[in-house]
């Protein structure tokens, strides 16, 4: 019975986010969106923004319950009482981020005549240069780290592999669904309905990205912990404080502040092509 | 910069590609160094075959027009004064593009001539 008050509040949590995942997207967090965006939400794109926010927190939700209960299970399996640290549900609504994006469909072009821009589509234009630099060196920061311990520890422990092979996957993935966000086709529409498919590309990428940098963060955190559990810790403890209050809190926190900053797309802007369907 | 692709017409798709990149390099509306947009993206948004817009970008390449590097992408190339070949050969293909397009829309010869004439005026300064 003790196991149920402890987890009280994850399983609040859970029911709060079954709720979200049939709930309409409000006007707080569409006039959030086009403030993060500085987009201006017109008849044309409202519908395209909010079939994108509905979209993206259904599966977002939906993977996050599902890592939670996942989670659980394993943990029940393991210790015979359910319990959670978080990381199954950071993961699984990762996972969940990284199917709706996948799943996301554009609108192309089609008919006789169509159109298209001749400007290439380019991960600058929808994040800032710097996100990009962290985020790959956070990464590889932390497969170095994984590397390292499970070669120091190898003849005795085989404390971080898991970690490691779950690091070495999160980038790459995040990687491939971003070029796949980057080349959804785009069809020449009205200027409004352009700029607000530059600014779910851009926000889309925003998330990925700073929840890559939160998981990959954690990871450092917990391929440091897994060797302290053992006993075997074989960095300086100031190092490995450092590392876990920088995966555990810094970056998390970071990625978090990166997702939800205001950034406009920067793509220019493209003259409505004269006899094109809109 | 926009690229217009008419389904409908006789020129085939690709070469429509390749004349208005080709038009845009050379009026300078392209600048040298400039990338173009992937094969993916490109084909995506114009809603074509991949195959349409690679042979397109082939093409352009095999004329100078682009280069393609790998992780630069294909960029719209310095223009160098093709040679008397190169001038005859691209002269002879882009004729028989236009002739193509005359015959299948049963265009008068002397209406396709005179729109030539017209065309070509429109560029040679008076």
């Amino acid at each position: 019975m003790h196991w149920i008050i402890s987890q009280l509040p994850g399983i609040a949590l859970a029911a709060v986010l079954v709720s979200l995942v049939f709930r309409d997207v409000t006007r707080s967090r569409l006039e959030r969106f086009a403030a993060r965006q500085a987009l201006d939400i017109t008849v044309a794109n409202g519908p395209v923004v909010i079939g994108y926010l509905a979209t993206t927190r259904r599966w977002r939700a939906a993977g996050f319950l599902a890592g939670l209960v996942i989670e659980f299970g394993a943990t029940f399996t393991q210790h015979g009482r359910p319990s959670t640290g978080g990381v199954g549900a950071l993961v699984g609504w990762f996972v969940g981020a990284l199917v709706a994006e996948w799943r996301m469909e554009s609108r192309q072009s089609a008919g006789v005549r169509r159109a298209a821009s001749l400007s290439a589509r380019r991960l600058s234009d929808y994040v800032p240069a710097w996100f990009v630099t962290v985020n790959v060196a956070v990464w590889t920061a932390t497969i170095a780290l994984g590397v390292a311990e499970t070669v120091i520890l190898r003849p005795t422990q085989w404390p971080a592999v898991v970690e490691l092979a779950f690091a070495a996957g999160v980038t790459p993935a995040t990687w491939l669904v971003a070029r796949r966000i980057l080349a959804r086709p785009q069809a020449l529409v009205a200027q409004g309905v352009l700029a607000a498919d530059d600014a779910l590309r851009s926000r889309s990428l925003h998330v990925l990205g700073g929840s890559t940098l939160a998981i990959n963060g954690f990871l450092a955190a917990l391929i440091m912990s897994a060797s302290q559990t053992l006993g075997a810790s074989w960095l300086p403890d100031t190092w490995s404080f450092g590392i876990d209050v920088l995966g555990a809190f810094i970056l998390p926190l970071l990625g978090w502040l990166a997702a939800t900053s205001p950034f406009a797309a920067r793509r220019r802007a493209l003259a409505y092509p004269s006899g094109i369907a809109a | 910069m926009i690229l217009e692709v008419d389904t409908s017409s006789p020129v085939p798709p690709y070469e429509q590609i390749r004349t208005q990149i080709t038009d845009l390099a050379a009026s300078g509306a392209l600048p040298v160094g400039i990338r173009l947009p992937t094969i993916r993206q490109l084909a995506g948004d114009l809603g074509l075959a991949p195959g349409t817009v690679a042979r397109a970008y082939r093409e352009l390449e095999s004329r100078g027009v682009v280069t393609s590097r790998v992780r630069h992408g294909t960029t719209i190339a310095a223009q160098g004064k093709p040679s008397r070949r190169d001038a005859a050969d691209q002269l002879t293909a882009a004729a028989r593009t236009y002739a193509i397009a005359v015959a299948t829309l049963g265009v008068d010869r002397n209406v396709a001539v005179s729109e030539l004439d017209r065309q070509l005026s429109t560029l040679t300064p008076a």
